[in-house]
């Protein structure tokens, strides 16, 4: 039996992602201002202004670009909240998706009626001694610092490759645990990639704008399937190639929790959240089944039992796709699809909006972006926009009931809410 | 009190000493010893040498490796299973990265058996593993 509401998000804001030194609707806008965009639309979803908040946790992971510590300190007067209850929290790239469960048990606690949750991240730039003027971060840098998230003791400098453990030895334990050929394989992960970018491109925050069929024609090539295993994709550690894996950008998002009570005086179709649990592991993530995740399994059961659901009941499913195999691995993980059922599903287009077993429709890690705390906000957004029926032109064709969010937080932690539609 | 574990392992390898953790009351090990055991929680544990013997599963390589390893690039980075029982991943000697086509040859030869040894990578001693002959 479907569980009684802990919470409820009544609010959810979003900004484009991308860069602050180039995208057009970003271009100029310092990490505070990023925070403050996402944070008031989500206010103005739920007609909640500073002073209907009891609360506000702030996530953000890397502060290598936003040179910022204390980002509640920092951000309360910009948000209007000053003097409020605030902290901030990182659990890595699964943040956002933490803050449901943190914010859900404040609000189930009865301390907080409502408490506004919002993340951001830059990745592109830092402020150079200077709030107004940003130096580009070069990417191995980017990954120097990003890395400081996963064990410093051992692992890191026993020639750590995060691309090798992350992306490719994953993708070859599926490929072998089903008995696919390695060129069976790479045309998985090409229809995972055909519908990351059919979905970015329908979505106008998104970072990637083209589908994968109008950049092949770009580059020439009539048939996708060729500009996939050509030279413009190379392997970023064989098997893995370069479109299976994340963007990193800039961005924003928030959302608002309150009581189940009294949700409806805040927005007309409230989402509640049913269930969560979050699970962490030191490195390895995985033994010689590089498939088979502790963290996963145990998140998705626990955040399942405290919903009184299974993996048959989602009409809608977002996880985590730093490197897109992962839209295979943890689909099955969670019931979503059956064992080494997901590759013919994508292939056959079932993932897509359009059709029975919708995924990742906001463009995930790779089309949408990854900024990295701020992203499963991105996630939380597009599966309350999509209950709502609010989604646009990539609005999902059935009614999403039922929903789960999956994240992974590096080092590894891995966060799954469940979501009811009111 | 909590031993210095980190300077514990980093020093047994400058003697060419690979040490692990063992719990006293599961019996599981764990590799790289941490202060607890990995398995049950227990602190109840003794760090002794591990056999060095292991079994790699998968590797590949990164077109972007850390900063720090990018002089060994393209090196394998692979799973290996230790005859004790934890996984860890490390560079492995004695199999060729050097073209996505020589990796995915190279995989479909695993597993296979190797040993663990000490070597100098990036300035410190660390571990890791090259394959038995």
């Amino acid at each position: 039996m479907v569980s009684k509401p802990m919470a409820s998000i009544v609010g959810v804001g979003c900004t484009k992602f991308g860069n602050v030194m180039q995208t057009p609707e970003l271009k100029g806008k310092t990490f505070h201002e990023l925070v403050a965009e996402a944070a008031f639309e989500a206010m103005d979803d739920s007609g909640m202004t500073g002073k209907d908040i009891d609360a506000f946790y702030i996530g953000s992971m890397l502060s290598h670009g936003s040179h910022v510590y204390s980002h509640h300190t920092q951000l309360c007067d910009w948000l209007g909240l000053q003097h409020k209850p605030a902290l901030h929290f990182a659990t890595a790239c699964s943040t956002l998706n933490t803050g449901l469960g943190l914010a859900a048990m404040s609000v189930a606690s009865g301390k907080f009626k409502s408490v506004l949750v919002v993340g951001a991240e830059t990745l592109s730039s830092y402020p150079d001694d200077n709030p107004i003027k940003r130096k580009a971060i070069d990417p191995t840098d980017l990954w120097y610092w990003t890395d400081f998230g996963v064990d410093q003791i051992y692992a890191y400098h026993h020639c750590y490759d995060v691309a090798t453990a992350y992306g490719a030895i994953p993708t070859m334990g599926y490929a072998k645990k089903h008995d696919l050929s390695m060129e069976k394989m790479d045309e998985a992960m090409y229809h995972v990639h055909k519908t990351v970018r059919t979905h970015s491109a329908l979505n106008p925050k998104a970072f990637v704008t083209d589908t994968l069929e109008a950049a092949a024609k770009k580059k020439g090539f009539k048939d996708t399937l060729e500009y996939w295993k050509s030279k413009n994709n190379p392997f970023f550690a064989y098997p893995t190639r370069l479109l299976s894996a994340l963007n990193t950008v800039d961005g924003a998002s928030a959302y608002i929790v309150t009581a189940p009570e009294n949700a409806k005086k805040h927005h007309e179709q409230p989402v509640d959240i049913i269930g969560f649990h979050w699970s962490a592991s030191n490195y390895p993530w995985y033994d010689k089944d590089s498939t088979n995740w502790p963290i996963d399994t145990t998140a998705f059961s626990k955040a399942y039992q405290m919903a009184g659901i299974s993996g048959k009941d989602l009409d809608y499913l977002t996880v985590h796709d730093c490197m897109q195999i992962y839209q295979l691995i943890v689909s099955e993980v969670a019931g979503y699809y059956g064992k080494g059922e997901s590759p013919k599903g994508f292939a056959e287009g079932r993932s897509l909006y359009s059709g029975d077993k919708p995924m990742n429709t906001s463009g995930g890690r790779h089309g949408k972006g990854h900024a990295f705390g701020a992203s499963p906000g991105a996630e939380t957004y597009e599966i309350v926009k999509q209950m709502r029926g609010e989604a646009g032109k990539r609005q999902v064709k059935h009614d999403i009931e039922v929903a789960a969010q999956h994240n992974h937080g590096y080092g590894m932690h891995a966060a799954v809410t469940v979501f009811k539609k009111r | 009190m909590v031993e210095k574990v980190a300077e514990m392992f980093y020093g047994g390898l400058a003697e060419d000493k690979i040490l692990g953790a063992q719990c006293k009351d599961c019996k599981k090990w764990t590799f790289p010893p941490v202060t607890a055991c990995k398995k049950c929680g227990s602190r109840n544990i003794i760090y002794k040498k591990i056999s060095g013997e292991g079994t790699v599963y998968f590797y590949s390589t990164s077109m972007l490796p850390p900063k720090k390893f990018a002089k060994y690039s393209p090196y394998a980075y692979g799973l290996v299973e230790l005859k004790e029982g934890p996984t860890f991943m490390t560079m492995i000697e004695g199999l060729d990265a050097s073209t996505p086509e020589k990796i995915a040859e190279g995989n479909k030869e695993l597993p296979l058996k190797v040993k663990a040894k000490v070597s100098e990578k990036a300035g410190m001693n660390v571990v890791v593993f090259k394959v038995v002959k």
